[in-house]
């Protein structure tokens, strides 16, 4: 694995019917940058995401790791890790399998926050929603990849927890291209270091506030 | 992830798939032991009941669960494919043997 990698998404059309909600966006992330997606609710960040993972397939999508030319679209998710924005852990699973499936040790979740010394074992209905958006995220963001996607990971948690996040995606990026979007975006913008905005199915690169305020996202 | 290994996870994404289709399987098999002229009826239901099953099975799981096995390195193809494979070649292995029970007794 390089030390620094590159990630281009580029050309994503995707669309429902008659209802277009990709029109060419693109994407891009590397190694110790992360990377902001923000837009309105239902302008397609997710979508963008899972047809990056493959989960929905667009009519057309690019992707393209460091100057590699040729791309295993099937198998994307053993160089990228996706949070999405529900659980996705299977109910049936313990945190203590999930993480072993995914080779990342429980005890540093443990270290992280100590609550989760009783959660091990425990079956996933049994924890609550915040919990469980907290050992996701920490999972994905531990997870040995060149990337990672998460959608809103600052979604239901408390605000001492998204600072603790927020420290976690800033060690992690060191290692890796960390792409986030969440509707909080103040604090998406306090981690990221490049700035998507999608609207209309097109991608817009943000410079600050301003250009938020100009293409609609905000207000004032 | 290895092609062995992805079918040993199967175990955790078909789970389902596997127990309603071995409940099927053991009892074409038993159908078969007692009266191998039976033989054509259970592969006609098996194959009828694969499309029943698949559609059963992904109305009624969450799709999110899809993605803890994509990211594993799982292809949406093999987290659809794989279950029913495995499944289809325990069914063909268990109909030779239940034959060869059913023709020696």
């Amino acid at each position: 694995m390089q030390s620094e990698n590159t990630l281009l998404v580029d050309s994503v059309t995707l669309s429902f019917g008659a209802k277009q909600v990709l029109n060419g966006a693109y994407i891009t992330a590397r190694t110790g940058r992360v990377t902001g997606v923000l837009g309105r609710n239902g302008t397609g960040k997710s979508c963008l995401f899972k047809c990056i993972m493959g989960g929905i397939k667009p009519q057309n999508i690019f992707i393209r790791f460091n100057e590699e030319r040729e791309t295993d679209y099937h198998h994307i998710g053993n160089r990228i890790k996706y949070l999405p924005q529900q659980v996705f852990i299977p109910s049936s699973m313990t945190f203590g399998e999930a993480f072993d499936l995914y080779g990342v040790d429980y005890e540093g979740l443990i270290a992280f926050d100590t609550k989760f010394y009783s959660y091990r074992n425990r079956p996933l209905f049994e924890l609550s929603g915040g919990a469980i958006r907290i050992a996701e995220t920490y999972l994905i963001l531990k997870t040995k990849a060149e990337f990672c996607i998460l959608d809103e990971p600052f979604s239901n948690i408390a605000p001492k927890y998204v600072e603790k996040m927020q420290r976690l995606i800033d060690e992690q990026k060191a290692t890796k291209g960390i792409i986030i979007s969440d509707h909080l975006y103040e604090s998406v913008m306090e981690s990221t270091d490049d700035m998507f905005l999608l609207s209309d199915g097109y991608t817009f690169p943000i410079k600050d506030c301003e250009d938020l305020i100009r293409l609609g996202y905000l207000l004032r | 992830m290895t092609f062995l290994g992805k079918i040993r996870l199967s175990k955790k994404f078909g789970g389902s798939v596997y127990l309603v289709s071995a409940i099927l399987t053991l009892s074409a098999a038993g159908c078969v032991i007692a009266n191998t002229g039976l033989l054509p009826i259970c592969i006609i239901i098996k194959l009828i009941s694969i499309p029943l099953i698949f559609l059963l099975n992904n109305s009624l799981s969450k799709q999110q669960d899809m993605y803890f096995y994509l990211n594993l390195g799982i292809s949406r193809n093999e987290y659809h494919i794989i279950p029913y494979a495995v499944d289809l070649a325990a069914f063909v292995i268990l109909m030779i043997i239940a034959c060869a029970i059913g023709n020696a007794i």
